[in-house]
C-alpha cells in the first residue's frame, strides 16, 4: 500500500498537475470563474422571488404589482439566459492572456464569431419563426455553452496562429501600436469570420440547421445524460475528486471546471420548471456535489467535528479546533494536511468512502422526493452547511439532509480516527 | 524580507499568510508575505528572498530549485504538518533559516 502510494505521488501527481495546468482546461475553469460571481447575483433574485414561505407568490404580486415576478427575475435573465455571451467572451480571453495576446480584441473576435453561428431565430407562441433577433435562453443561454467553449478555443488557436506566423498587415513604424495593433486583426478576423460564415451554410443543409443544434444532439444531451443526471454519474464525479484529493491534488476546481458546462444546463432546466410551476426534473447539478463537500471535499466537517470532541491526542485536538473554523466555509487543507489524510493509507479509506455513502442517500432521497431537489439556483460554494442545503434546495428538508450527511460520515470516519488517534496518544506519552 | 509562498491556488495558503504576518509583527520582523499560484511565480522574483512551496507541489522542488539558482534565491517546501496545523512561527523560522 505504501509503495503504491509512493508511485503514485511520483508518477500520477506531476501528469494530473500537468492536466490541471493544461492552458484550454485553465482558461475553460478561469473563464467559468470569473462570471460565477455574477449567475450567484443572478440567483439571489430567483430567491428572493421563490422564496419557500407559503402565500409568497400570492403576496408579492398583491403588493407589488402583477408584473412583479417576471421584473425581479430580469436580473437571474440577463444572466443565465445570455450565458453563453459571456462565456464566449471570458474564456477566449483568459487563453489570449494565457499566450500573452492582445486578449480584449480576442474576446471581441470570438464573440463576434459566435454571433456568426448562433441561430438568431425565435419561434413565438403561435408558431411563427421571427429571424434578426437574439432571444434570452436558448442557444444564448445554458444550452449555447458547449458551442460557446468551442469557438473560443477555436477563434483564439487561430488568431494566435495568424500573430505568431505574421499573417497580418504590417503598419510603417510612425503608426501608433494602438492603431497597429487594430489592423494586425484584419487579416484574421477576415478569415475566422469567412469560416462562420461558411460553417453556418453549410450546416444550413443539414437536418441540424445549425452547428449548434448538431453539438447539442450529438455531444452535449449524450454527456449530460451519461456523465451528469444519473447516480454512476453523481458516484463518478465524487470519487474522481476524492481519489485525486487522496494525492493531494487540488480536484474540486479541475473536475468542476470541466462539468460546470454540462450542469449548468440542466439548472436552468430547473429554474424554468420552478417558472413554469412544475416538478424539477433534474437531482444532479453542481449545487448536489456542494451539498456533500460538507467542510470541505471528502465531507471533512465530520472529522473535526469528532477531533474536537473525541480526539485524546493533544495534538489532534488542536487540529480540531484550527480545522473546525475554515471548515465551517467547506475549506479543509489543515485537514488533509495535517491529520494528514493526503496519502494516509488508513484515513484514505473513509476518505473515498464517506462522500460515496452520501452520494448515494441524497440521490435516492431526492430521486424519490422525500428531499427537495437543488432549485439550480448557484450560490457561493462557501455558504457554511445546513443553511447552503436550505438555500440549494429551497427547503428545510434540504438543510436536514445536511444533518444527517454529516451523522453518516461521522460514523464511517469514526473508527479510523479512532485508531490514528490512539497511535497518536501513544507517541505523546511515551516522548513525555 | 519578501517571502513568497507557491502553491496550486489554494484557499489556505492566504490563512497562512496572515498566521505568518501576525508572527512576524509580533517578532517585530519587517517582512512582506504573499502567497501566489506557482503559475505567475516568474512575474513575482523581484526583490524576493526566499520561496517556499506549499506541500502538494514537492515534486516540482528540484526543477525550480536550479530556476531560481541563478537568482540566488533559496527555494524549499514546507512540512506538511506545519502547513496543516497553520503553524505560522514554524514556517516563518524555516524561512528566515534559508535566507541565512
Amino acid at each position: 500500500m505504501n509503495r503504491l502510494l509512493k508511485l503514485m505521488e511520483e508518477k500520477l501527481l506531476p501528469f494530473a498537475h500537468r492536466v490541471a495546468g493544461q492552458r484550454h482546461l485553465g482558461a475553460l475553469r478561469d473563464g467559468f470563474i470569473t462570471l460565477i460571481p455574477l449567475l450567484i447575483i443572478g440567483s439571489i433574485f430567483l430567491i428572493i422571488q421563490n422564496f419557500p414561505i407559503p402565500g409568497w407568490d400570492v403576496k408579492q404580486v398583491e403588493w407589488f404589482g402583477a408584473a412583479f415576478p417576471d421584473l425581479i427575475t430580469l436580473p437571474a435573465k440577463a444572466t443565465f439566459d445570455l450565458l453563453s455571451l459571456y462565456v464566449v467572451f471570458a474564456i477566449s480571453y483568459r487563453l489570449a492572456q494565457h499566450y500573452k495576446m492582445d486578449a480584449i480584441t480576442t474576446g471581441i473576435l470570438s464573440l463576434v464569431s459566435f454571433l456568426i453561428i448562433a441561430p438568431k431565430t425565435l419561434k413565438s407562441e403561435s408558431g411563427e419563426v421571427i429571424s434578426n433577433v437574439i432571444p434570452m435562453g436558448e442557444w444564448f443561454g445554458s444550452k449555447g455553452l458547449l458551442v460557446a467553449i468551442i469557438i473560443a478555443i477555436l477563434v483564439t488557436e487561430i488568431y494566435n496562429f495568424f500573430l505568431k506566423r505574421k499573417i497580418i498587415i504590417k503598419m510603417p513604424e510612425q503608426v501608433p501600436p494602438t492603431v497597429a495593433k487594430a489592423f494586425s486583426a484584419l487579416i484574421p478576423a477576415f478569415t475566422m469570420f469567412s469560416l462562420m460564415l461558411v460553417v453556418s451554410i453549410l450546416f444550413l443543409q443539414t437536418p441540424y440547421h445549425s452547428l449548434n443544434e448538431f453539438i447539442y444532439v450529438m455531444l452535449a444531451k449524450p454527456i449530460t445524460l451519461f456523465i451528469a443526471n444519473n447516480v454512476f454519474g453523481a458516484l463518478a464525479t465524487c470519487i474522481s475528486i476524492t481519489l485525486l484529493w487522496s494525492i493531494g491534488i487540488n480536484s474540486g476546481s479541475l473536475v468542476n471546471g470541466v462539468l460546470r458546462p454540462f450542469w449548468l444546463d440542466l439548472q436552468k432546466e430547473n429554474m424554468n420548471a420552478i417558472q413554469a410551476g412544475q416538478p424539477l426534473p433534474n437531482i444532479i447539478t453542481e449545487q448536489f456535489f456542494d451539498m456533500i463537500w460538507i467542510g470541505g471535499a471528502g465531507t471533512t466537517l465530520a472529522v473535526a467535528i469528532i477531533l474536537i470532541f473525541r480526539a485524546k491526542s493533544r495534538q489532534f485536538k488542536e487540529l480540531g479546533r484550527i480545522a473546525g473554523a475554515p471548515g465551517l466555509f467547506n475549506i479543509n487543507e489543515p485537514i488533509l494536511f495535517g491529520l494528514p489524510i493526503i496519502l494516509s493509507p488508513l484515513m484514505l479509506i473513509p476518505f473515498n468512502l464517506a462522500p460515496v455513502a452520501i452520494t448515494v442517500v441524497n440521490y435516492f432521497a431526492m430521486y424519490f422526493d422525500l428531499v427537495a431537489r437543488p432549485t439550480g439556483v448557484v450560490i457561493p460554494w462557501t455558504t457554511p452547511p445546513i443553511i447552503q442545503g436550505f438555500m440549494i434546495t429551497n427547503s428545510w428538508t434540504g438543510a436536514v439532509l445536511q444533518v444527517v450527511d454529516l451523522i453518516i460520515a461521522g460514523l464511517i470516519y469514526y473508527p479510523f480516527i479512532k485508531m490514528v488517534d490512539r497511535q497518536k496518544y501513544k507517541e505523546e506519552i511515551t516522548e513525555k | 524580507m519578501k517571502i513568497i509562498l507557491a502553491c496550486d491556488a489554494g484557499m489556505s495558503t492566504s490563512i497562512m499568510v496572515t498566521k505568518m504576518k501576525n508572527v512576524a509583527d509580533e517578532k517585530d520582523i519587517a517582512a512582506d508575505i504573499q502567497a501566489i499560484p506557482l503559475k505567475f511565480l516568474d512575474e513575482n522574483l523581484e526583490g524576493t528572498d526566499v520561496v517556499l512551496l506549499g506541500p502538494q507541489m514537492k515534486y516540482t522542488l528540484e526543477k525550480i530549485q536550479t530556476r531560481l539558482a541563478d537568482h540566488n534565491i533559496p527555494v524549499d517546501v514546507i512540512d506538511s504538518l506545519d502547513y496543516g496545523m497553520m503553524r505560522g512561527d514554524k514556517i516563518l523560522e524555516q524561512a528566515l533559516r534559508l535566507v541565512k
